[in-house]
């Protein structure tokens, strides 16, 4: 039992006022490192080449599983005098207090870590998780941060890669297939809409000249759908990009007397499939 | 003006070699361009360079030069394009002749009416002997629905033309027809002039110039020295070679915006004697890429982009071939930045700012030409 005693008394460092300034100090300089480094790289980023952007942003977390694993080796020789014996009590009594108290979040974390060596997401792609699509704009310890194309900030815990399954648009690369959809009669010819949507595709700005462009047809029971696909330059067109493909594929279909199914008529074959 | 160091051959297009700067100067210009972007810095600063220098206001590059370079140019388009543009006799064939935007224009208008071959500047094909020479092609090339009916029916009709033809065609253009129609199956050869590298640049230069001096204001070296090996001591070249993308024109251009001289020193005449060799010496500090307004940058970069697809535009004409609205007074925002020129309606590229537009378009990860 004495033993047992001696070893518990020997598990801390004496915990001087120094020590605890010296603590305080490491903590201090881990996160002002990081702070900056937050605060800059994104704006640094932003004036590089595209190609540059995303991988210029994935520092950010990077830095902070640097930072974070320099604060706890040097702060564990102030607190705990480091033995083996101390080692595996110190880990055991964080496993409990870890197991109990703050489950959540360290569930949440270590998905954290696991996401930056893994890499469902990083800094700048666009990502769907559940019904939430936006860019990664931030990835913190605990959950990463999506902007939607609402402006809108979601936080999703980090957890959430245990569970569901992670739509990347891009994953990493500097652009993504964009689709705009348009619903033709089916009981009209289609002779030249491939032609037409892939030429309205092609003379767009916002185009990656160097991807494919593909019109993809399916009959569906009240109509046909057809799908352009094609890549913008720039990830964050997707949105204006596929306005304008929608824009003038619209024009140019109709402008070809290709009859675009509307609403009503559509609620209308329902309708009568229905009598 | 012939020398080894000078290009023998046109080159084909997809074997162009780009030529590189160092990389350390690279990676100086971009940690300086990211600087500048952010606003930190705002000038060029060249400490080994004398405080009483000023920008020349005119030019410091002799006729002869230009003169020399097109006589050098028009001789390689002879060695290829000549006795194939004289032949009578089938089968004909399509050849693409590309260039980019830094190129002078008109400069195959220039040669083929020097040689007395046949120019047409409509999109078609007249009957007649030997080649037909197109000289720009970009002019007949509309980014929009129509633009692609009739770009398709002129390539058809080139494909079954009674003569060889030559299109001139601008390096934007032809990788956007490329890339996003049938052109490389009409066409049979496509070329553009070879890439000048630091030595031809240094051949050039040191013919032409030979009383100056040249100092790099980065690193205060003679440009124009050799060591022993006969390879350039000083690096501005090859970084000034990779800024022009090995255009001689480009390059020349950026050479001549970058001189600073003592004000004395625009007349030969007045050279003081005894003067010390860093006060005669002409100093080279390349301009800053010009900065484009916050709040008009990504339409800016619509419009620049489409000005190299599509060539000189009038502002009415460019609503149809950008679907976006632009905002009042964009085109004269950048001829203020220096990048185009506004001329009896029409904008254009300012030629001397094309490696700046390039580069601003690259950087903003707009697709590229590609020769």
């Amino acid at each position: 039992m004495d033993t047992e005693n001696y070893d518990l008394t020997k598990l801390f460092n004496d915990l001087t006022g120094w020590s605890v300034l010296q603590i305080g100090l490491v903590i201090a300089i881990c996160f002002i490192a990081y702070q900056i480094v937050r605060f800059i790289v994104p704006r640094v980023a932003e004036h590089l080449p595209a190609r540059f952007r995303l991988l210029v942003l994935n520092l950010i977390p990077l830095t902070r599983l640097t930072l974070f694993a320099v604060a706890v080796f040097l702060i564990i020789p102030m607190v705990f005098n480091v033995t083996l014996k101390n080692f595996v009590l110190v880990l055991g009594g964080l496993g409990v207090a870890v197991g109990f108290a703050v489950k959540d979040w360290a569930t949440s974390a270590v998905a954290g870590i696991v996401a930056v060596f893994e890499r469902p997401y990083r800094s700048g792609d666009w990502i769907r998780i559940g019904d939430d699509y936006g860019e990664v704009i931030d990835i913190h310890t605990r959950s990463v941060k999506l902007r939607k194309a609402d402006d809108d900030v979601v936080t999703i815990p980090h957890s959430r890669i245990w569970s569901e399954n992670i739509v990347n648009a891009n994953d990493g690369e500097k652009t993504l297939m964009c689709v705009a959809e348009f619903m033709v009669a089916p009981d009209k010819p289609t002779t030249g809409i491939g032609d037409i949507l892939t030429d309205v595709a092609r003379t767009s700005p916002y185009l990656d000249w160097a991807r494919p462009v593909k019109v993809i047809m399916r009959n569906e029971v009240y109509a046909t759908r057809v799908q352009l696909k094609a890549y913008p330059f720039e990830l964050r067109d997707q949105f204006i990009f596929i306005t304008d493909l929608t824009d003038r594929g619209r024009d140019a279909l109709i402008g070809a007397g290709i009859s675009i199914v509307s609403t009503p008529e559509f609620g209308s074959y329902k309708q009568r499939s229905r009598d | 003006m012939t020398s080894s160091a000078f290009p023998s051959d046109l080159a084909h297009v997809g074997g162009y070699d780009w030529p590189r700067a160092p990389t350390t100067s690279s990676l100086k210009a971009g940690y300086r361009r990211i600087w500048e972007k952010l606003r930190v810095l705002d000038d060029q600063k060249a400490d080994l360079m004398p405080d009483d220098l000023e920008r020349l206001s005119g030019s410091l590059i002799p006729d002869d030069l230009w003169t020399a370079l097109r006589e050098f140019q028009f001789k390689r388009l002879d060695e290829v394009y000549l006795d194939w543009a004289r032949h009578t006799d089938g089968p004909y064939t399509v050849c693409a002749f590309v260039t980019m935007p830094s190129v002078p224009q008109g400069i195959l208008v220039d040669w083929a009416k020097d040689r007395g071959l046949d120019l047409v500047d409509g999109a078609a094909v007249p009957a007649g002997q030997g080649a037909l020479i197109v000289p720009d092609l970009s002019a007949l090339v509309r980014r929009n629905m129509e633009g692609r009916a009739a770009m398709r029916a002129y390539l058809a009709e080139l494909d079954g033309a009674s003569r060889n033809v030559l299109l001139g065609v601008s390096s934007w253009t032809w990788t956007y027809l490329a890339q996003t129609s049938a052109i490389e199956a009409v066409v049979s050869d496509a070329r553009s002039f070879a890439p000048f590298n630091d030595k031809a640049l240094a051949e050039l230069i040191g013919t032409h110039m030979s009383h100056d001096a040249f100092k790099s204001a980065e690193t205060g070296k003679d440009i124009l020295s050799k060591d022993d090996d006969g390879a350039l001591k000083d690096s501005y070249l090859k970084t000034l070679a990779a800024r022009a993308f090995g255009c001689p024109w480009a390059a020349l251009r950026l050479f001549d915006a970058a001189v600073n001289r003592q004000p004395d020193q625009k007349d030969k005449g007045e050279n003081a004697e005894g003067k010390k060799l860093d006060e005669q010496a002409t100093w080279l500090q390349d301009r800053a890429v010009p900065q484009l307004p916050n709040h008009i940058r990504r339409p800016s970069h619509f419009l620049l982009h489409a000005l190299l697809i599509h060539g000189p535009m009038a502002a009415k004409d460019v609503g149809a071939v950008l679907p976006m609205t632009l905002p009042v007074g964009l085109p004269s925002a950048l001829g203020r930045a220096g990048l185009v020129d506004e001329d009896a309606g029409m904008i254009a590229i300012r030629e001397k700012s094309y490696p700046h537009v390039r580069r601003i378009l690259s950087e903003a990860g707009f697709p590229l030409d590609l020769i």
